[in-house]
């Protein structure tokens, strides 16, 4: 579904990612692991067209999309829910909603987008009595569900997830982690990055490792978990905090 | 006193006008637009054109002048911001500062150097108001801007754009993740910045004369009135200008009219000393 090939991108004069080339088909959960610093984020920013310097090939079902703005490809569904929420804080959790439907709003009857808009509410209960609540002002998590739901508002045939569960306490990085999982069975594609690497490794059925904008390993995710080098270099680190 | 009330709401809608056109643009990008000033001035100068020299309609004439006015910001932002290869704010609002020379030496071009005059909208006798006089254009302005703002306020909470202008004043990463084309939302910040400093301009100057710098002293009297509402927050800049407008008029009244713009200079002075976030600002973001 996703294909990247030797990209290669510029942060502040510095080459971040060094020839790095992936692939998510569909239907699958590819996670990305790394540690801060690594180029995740960077990544994931080529891939939605909005980081300004990097050269290489992105193609989305079989279509070179590397000159596609980043318009063109949330049109197409790839669609980011960026690192840190990146709520519209101002604007309340529907105003965030709407603008994650922006592209298709014009298309799309007022009854439908309100359909859509409750679907979301049923999914993250904890939201449905705050539509009117600026989104800067709830919690961490409830972020959280703003931010995927105004994602999943783009209708989204590919889900990019920055760190979902940064900084959210344990019970709801859980439940963030449960909804991706549901998201697997509605069919939809996921390529999820995180820091929280034995999270994301149990839900993900591929998963690439990413050092200093290398890829240095990908495989099965239950085979990445077992595998020493990863063991050492993330799974480790967690325990020892 | 009254008087002097009413005469400063005039002058001061005006000034809240110019000032929501700085804080629109400032919110899209972070720049101060100093081709805002020479909205003002175009608005004037093209009502004068397409009134007196085509004979258009009152309406049509401003409804046209206005949209002329909005193209001109739409093409300031398309030639002199967007090509810019630095996005630093200073840079930008140098540009600007180029660019509103380059439009006011334009204008005297092809306008003059003379003064010109345009018609009230309706009759010159003034109406009696709580013993005050009332001119009708006076009337005009403070219910033209009314309009203008209310308008403005659901265009901002009601409609597709408008949301996704403040979306991306407020995260123009995010936005663009949406699929808002966030050059188009600056632009469209630009053109609406103009057609507001147009309706200023338009609106006053049948009560003030016309010349191709008319915009200047109106222009920074906005830029103060919205440094004095908190600069970028759109409440403060309608507040502010009102503010600065009673102000003013006040001053001139009880000391001397000779000393207007050094009233409304001193205000700006003052709240840049001592509150510089303004009346309604949020207070500088601290610095980690």
């Amino acid at each position: 579904m996703l294909r990247v090939e030797n990209l290669e991108a510029y942060y502040r004069g510095n080459r971040a990612l060094k020839s790095v080339s992936l692939e998510v088909r569909a239907g699958e959960i590819v996670c990305l692991i790394g540690a801060n610093g690594a180029g995740k984020t960077t990544l994931l920013n080529c891939i939605s067209a909005v980081h300004p310097d990097w050269s290489g090939i992105v193609s989305f079902e079989g279509r070179d999309v590397s000159r596609a703005a980043s318009q063109a490809r949330v049109r197409l569904g790839i669609v980011q829910v960026p690192e840190n929420r990146q709520l519209f804080g101002p604007m309340t959790v529907e105003e965030n909603l709407e603008m994650g439907a922006y592209l298709r709003a014009s298309r799309m009857s007022a009854a439908d987008l309100k359909r859509e808009m409750e679907a979301i509410y049923d999914r993250f209960p904890p939201l449905s009595n705050r539509r009117k609540q600026l989104a800067g002002t709830l919690s961490g998590g409830e972020q959280q569900m703003v931010a995927i739901g105004r994602g999943l508002m783009a209708n989204p045939r590919l889900l990019l997830l920055d760190e979902p569960s940064l900084g959210l306490a344990p019970l709801v990085v859980r439940e963030i982690f449960r909804i991706i999982k549901e998201f697997k069975q509605e069919g939809r594609t996921i390529l999820l990055v995180e820091q929280n690497a034995l999270g994301a490794l149990a839900i993900s059925d591929r998963a690439y490792v990413l050092e200093t904008g290398r890829l240095t390993l990908c495989g099965e995710a239950s085979a990445l978990m077992q595998d020493h080098r990863v063991r050492s270099a993330f799974l480790g680190q967690q325990v020892t905090g | 006193m009254a008087q002097f009330i009413v005469s400063g709401l005039t002058t001061g809608s005006i000034y809240a006008l110019i000032a929501l056109g700085f804080c629109i643009i400032h919110n899209a990008t972070g720049i101060v637009n100093f081709t805002q000033v020479d909205f003002v001035s175009l608005g004037g100068l093209m009502m004068y054109t397409f009134l007196l020299g085509m004979g258009l309609p009152l309406v049509l004439a401003f409804a046209v002048a206005v949209l002329v006015v909005a193209g001109v910001g739409a093409l300031v932002e398309r030639f002199a911001i967007r090509p810019a290869k630095s996005r630093a704010v200073i840079i930008l609002i140098f540009i600007t500062i180029g660019v509103s020379i380059l439009m006011r030496g334009t204008f005297k071009i092809l306008w003059g150097k003379n003064q010109m005059a345009l018609p009230h909208f309706s009759s010159e006798s003034p109406l009696i108001i709580f013993r005050a006089a009332v001119l009708p254009q006076s009337l005009w302005i403070l219910s033209i801007t009314l309009i203008v703002v209310i308008l403005l306020h659901l265009f901002f909470t009601r409609t597709r754009v408008g949301k996704a202008m403040r979306a991306t004043s407020f995260n123009s990463r995010a936005a663009a993740l949406m699929g808002v084309n966030v050059n188009r939302m600056i632009q469209f910040s630009f053109a609406l910045s103009g057609a507001l400093g147009a309706v200023a301009g338009i609106i006053i100057v049948p009560i003030t004369t016309l010349s191709y710098d008319i915009g200047v002293m109106l222009g920074l009297k906005g830029f103060a009135a919205a440094v004095l509402g908190g600069y970028g927050n759109s409440v403060g800049a309608v507040i502010g200008g009102l503010t600065l407008g009673v102000l003013e008029s006040l001053g001139a009244g009880m000391i001397s009219s000779a000393y207007k713009d050094v009233i409304a200079f001193t205000i700006l002075v003052a709240v840049l000393f001592v509150k510089p976030s303004g009346i309604l600002g949020y207070g500088e973001k601290e610095r980690v």
